[in-house]
């Protein structure tokens, strides 16, 4: 007999919501996470529940996002009746450009998903200037439009988190804080054992899911699964608080529920660095400010790098070893959109020991050609 | 709470809250309010309490105020300039739409 | 513009590096967001230096930073950058970057050497209704003192403990004003395991405890109610204090005031240093995070140094001499012909050493008091988040592992204060109750920018003239 039904190694925004899931699924469960220094992606995250950037190239994660958004509104409302934490979840966004050329872009892209979705219910709206100052009032004259889908939005990201960690304690998860996992070993009993940094035993399981993003990568290696992240960075800025004005989420800017704007989307790829500079910093505030004059005029009251787990196409990477099932290895970095679909869905293949057939497309094999 | 401990040399008027006031040119914002008995500099955006510079030293950012229209500028280091405008800083001020 | 050394805060320790270094022949930069120089310790010291009156209060620890801050302003070779906010540090391979914002201007400085002397800052002292208006800290109505001529009106309380809290008292008293009360948390004299420490700091600095013990005198002759041991005080009011509630002597007593000041004790102000990514460990002794520095004020990161109660408190007159020291041994940095001055460092050290064994009694008299570093569940600790005590307590119980976590989580240090005023209370807080040490649960990550900077200010960033 093994401790647990499951371990998660990792209780970032992908390891929880996995925990919260199989908790709530009934399966015994521990959740191992870092210290308070872990390079924790959900800490540098946005908070867009998107899914018009999602899969322009790959319809299945394009589908797979709009199915985690149709799902959001009612995790997020059952994640709040059970903590009092409210993720203030709003669906509304628009991807609002600063030039003719982006639109055209993103128009182009929003082809592509449509023709991908096939009978899917998707469907997007160029909004003209005008129109668009009639809910974005506070955009540039420069400002050529945007695109609205009906399907994107915004959360509090940190909240989420704090919900998750809250709900799955309360469902029976057992949450190890400074844990780092140091070994996975196959047990003769079809279980693992999961030892600590310093060889000690954690704990065995009969299932594990590797979801510690970029600290994975060396923890799955050894049981001979390769997995392709590399780090994305993304430098955020957060403004002082100011009065409720836009409840829509773009692209790149958004008021959170507490008052503050977040200007974002710049992306390097410069290794595990976190560091901001400020070219990038200034260059964020000139593009944001040319769609928002009046984020001009506000303070700025931190600015930070995070890390992307990004993959060679950019989508979510989901595998059971065949060398040894049971062991799950996960990767994404559109964390906070696929949480609903985490914690719904991939919690009960796991829990089930067994991947869809359908969802065979995000195995890394994906890769080998 | 506060008293000069001598006469204001070079009287400059400014403003708080569209009330009058005299103060000592160049001196802190914060020390002109205090002279003039005023001790509530912001509101805290979190629960709308009321709230009074705490260390004059430009850490704890509890003196808080509008100047001529510039929300969040630190009264324990701004200086006084003839005709400052000065307001409570809500916390919150709202952004202007472009015209 | 371009510089050997680039010096941030010009208090006593920036302010003797400084003259070391022009002496030296380096090209140096001072920069400071005050309008003068002086640092809090001598605030506005140039412009009262024909102040009698306040000079006479204030007296004469006050009054020779002037002779300082003259002595800079006579050294050729120092680039003045007063009314100047550092807004970012950036360590770069060859040196660092400044972003500085002067008058709404920002610009870049680099530097081959940063030297932080950004001072101390008082412990916070968080405790039911200390966010009200007329509660604020001994150290601000000293500076509005210094920087304006502002003084208490009779009736003010003073609460907490330390030497600035009788230096404080006395000062009013010299300036004719009466505080309704000290209300003491210490103890009246050092306790018996103390005394041998305390024997040999008045070996060291006879001066310096005799002017405590002058000082209390001072408020014991003005009729001054002077309560020791008390235990517990809490503000009250509606939008601003009228009431101060205390307990001592096993019973609760209470005042009526509008001005309440409280002080216990001041720390490190390591915001700069945590910001430039250098190492920081617990010191048990101050109860507080300091920079972890080699034996001339380097820190972990290459090029970056710290000095005065910036590295550690040890006062103003410390941080003099610290200065001096340390002008030896960057000028031996940056040109390793610079002959060695053994004799005067071995002097230097020795005056240090003195004042090291009094700031060690000092510590042990005046550990931080528990009122404010335990306060009960309903009191603020994150003003600017209106974070409650007890909402920390809570998370810490739900496996929240340390402030970055806690941050995220209830947006406690996440405010326009960025954790300055509240980091120490939390980390306190949060390991009592985790029942883990200090050191383990570390401290907040800290951000650029360091001071305010609007987003157009950022956009418009632009490099100074090299």
């Amino acid at each position: 007999m093994q401790d647990y039904d499951v371990a998660v190694v990792g209780g970032g925004l992908l390891g929880s919501a996995f925990g919260w899931g199989l908790a709530r699924r009934g399966q015994k469960t521990v959740v191992f996470d870092e210290g308070d220094r872990a390079i924790r992606t959900a800490r540098g995250n946005f908070g867009l529940v998107w899914v018009q950037s999602k899969g322009q190239n790959m319809p299945e994660y394009a589908a797979w996002s709009l199915r985690a958004s149709q799902l959001w509104q009612d995790f997020a409302a059952e994640l709040t009746e059970n903590t009092g934490v409210d993720v203030h979840y709003v669906k509304q966004g628009y991807n609002i450009v600063a030039t003719e050329a982006e639109l055209e872009s993103a128009i182009a892209g929003q082809d592509r998903i449509t023709a991908g979705m096939g009978d899917k219910a998707y469907g997007y709206e160029v909004l003209d200037h005008k129109t668009l100052k009639a809910v974005a009032p506070h955009i540039a004259d420069s400002v050529p439009g945007a695109i609205y889908t009906g399907h994107d939005g915004h959360c509090n990201p940190l909240f989420l988190m704090r919900a998750l960690h809250q709900d799955m304690q309360a469902k029976g998860a057992h949450y190890q804080p400074n844990t780092r996992v140091g070994a996975i070993t196959p047990r003769a009993d079809g279980g693992f054992d999961l030892t600590g940094e310093d060889g000690t035993l954690l704990g065995s399981a009969a299932r594990v899911i590797v979801a510690a993003g970029h600290g994975a990568v060396n923890l799955v290696r050894d049981l001979g699964i390769d997995l392709p992240v590399h780090a994305d960075q993304g430098q955020v800025l957060v403004t002082e608080k100011v009065s409720e004005s836009m409840s829509f989420a773009t692209g790149t800017v958004r008021q959170t529920d507490n008052g503050s704007f977040l200007l974002g989307a710049s992306s390097k790829q410069i290794g595990m660095d976190t560091r901001t500079d400020l070219p990038t910093l200034a260059e964020v505030a000139r593009y944001c400010i040319s769609v928002f004059p009046f984020l001009g005029k506000l303070r700025l009251q931190r600015a930070w790098g995070a890390l992307r787990v990004m993959t060679p196409d950019g989508c979510p990477v989901y595998q059971q070893s065949e060398a040894h099932p049971g062991l799950f290895s996960f990767a994404c970095h559109s964390g906070v959109t696929l949480s609903s679909v985490h914690a719904l869905e991939v919690a009960k293949w796991v829990s089930e020991g067994n991947i869809p057939s359908e969802f065979n497309v995000f195995h890394p094999r994906r890769f080998d050609v | 709470m506060f008293k000069r401990s001598s006469e204001i040399r070079n009287s400059v008027s400014i403003t708080f809250e569209g009330q009058q006031i005299d103060a000592e040119d160049g001196e802190s914002v914060a020390a002109a309010l205090f002279a003039a008995g005023i001790s509530g500099f912001r509101y805290a955006p979190e629960n709308a309490s009321l709230r009074g510079p705490y260390c004059m030293i430009g850490n704890c950012f509890e003196c808080m105020v509008e100047i001529d229209g510039q929300g969040g500028r630190q009264a324990c280091r701004e200086r006084v300039r003839a005709g400052m405008a000065i307001r409570r800083h809500s916390g919150l001020p709202k952004p202007e739409a472009e015209s | 513009m371009t510089m050997d050394v680039a010096i941030i805060g010009a208090g006593p320790a920036g302010l003797s590096l400084a003259i070391g270094l022009a002496k030296s022949g380096a090209k140096v930069a001072i920069i400071d967001e005050q309008p003068s120089p002086g640092g809090q310790v001598y605030r506005a010291a140039e412009r009262n230096a024909d102040a009698t009156d306040l000079l006479g209060w204030l007296g004469p620890d006050y009054a020779k930073g002037a002779a300082l801050v003259a002595e800079a302003r006579q050294t050729d070779g120092i680039t003045w950058r007063m009314a100047s906010s550092v807004w970012d540090i950036r360590p770069e391979e060859d040196g660092c970057e400044l972003g500085l914002l002067t008058a709404g201007k920002t610009s870049v400085v680099r530097a081959a050497h940063v030297v932080l002397a950004t001072g101390a800052m008082e412990r916070p002292t968080p405790f039911p209704g200390w966010t009200l208006p007329g509660v604020m800290s001994i150290g601000a109505a000293q500076t509005l003192f210094k920087d304006s001529g502002l003084l208490p009106e009779d009736g003010v309380v003073l609460a907490g403990q330390g030497p600035l809290l009788y230096l404080f008292a006395a000062q009013l008293l010299a300036a004719g004003i009466k505080p309704q009360a000290v209300l003491d948390f210490a103890p009246k004299w050092a306790a018996p395991s103390n005394l041998p420490l305390l024997a040999r700091a008045t070996l060291g600095a006879a001066p310096q405890i005799a002017k405590g013990l002058r000082l209390r005198a001072e408020i014991k002759r003005a009729g001054i109610a002077h309560h020791y041991r008390v235990e517990r005080i809490e503000a009250h009011g509606a939008d601003a204090l009228d009431r101060v509630t205390f307990r001592h002597k096993g019973g609760e007593r209470h005042i009526e005031t509008s001005l309440l000041l409280v002080h216990d004790g001041v720390i490190s102000n390591t915001h700069a240093s945590m910001a430039a990514g250098c190492a920081h460990d617990w010191d048990g002794e101050q109860a507080a995070w300091v920079p972890r520095l080699d034996d001339h004020g380097r820190t972990s990161r290459d090029r970056i140094w710290v000095l005065g109660d910036g590295a550690r408190i040890l006062g103003a007159d410390a941080a003099v001499l610290q200065g001096r020291i340390m002008a030896r041994s960057i000028a031996r940095d940056l040109d390793p012909t610079t002959p060695q001055d053994a004799g005067r460092d071995q002097s230097d050290r020795k005056a240090l050493q003195r004042l090291a064994t009094l700031r060690q009694f000092l510590d042990r008299q005046y550990p931080p008091v528990p009122a404010f570093s335990q306060p009960p569940d309903e009191t603020t600790i994150c003003r600017c988040e209106a974070v409650l005590a007890g909402d920390i307590r809570a998370l810490v119980r739900s496996g929240c592992m340390g402030p970055n976590q806690l941050r995220a989580f209830c947006r406690a240090g996440m405010g326009p204060c960025m954790g300055r005023q509240c980091g120490n209370a939390i980390t306190r807080i949060m390991a009592k109750e985790a029942g883990r040490e200090v050191s383990q649960i570390g401290h907040f990550t800290i951000r650029t920018p360091l001071k305010p900077v609007s987003l157009a200010e950022l956009a418009n960033l632009e490099d100074a003239d090299p």
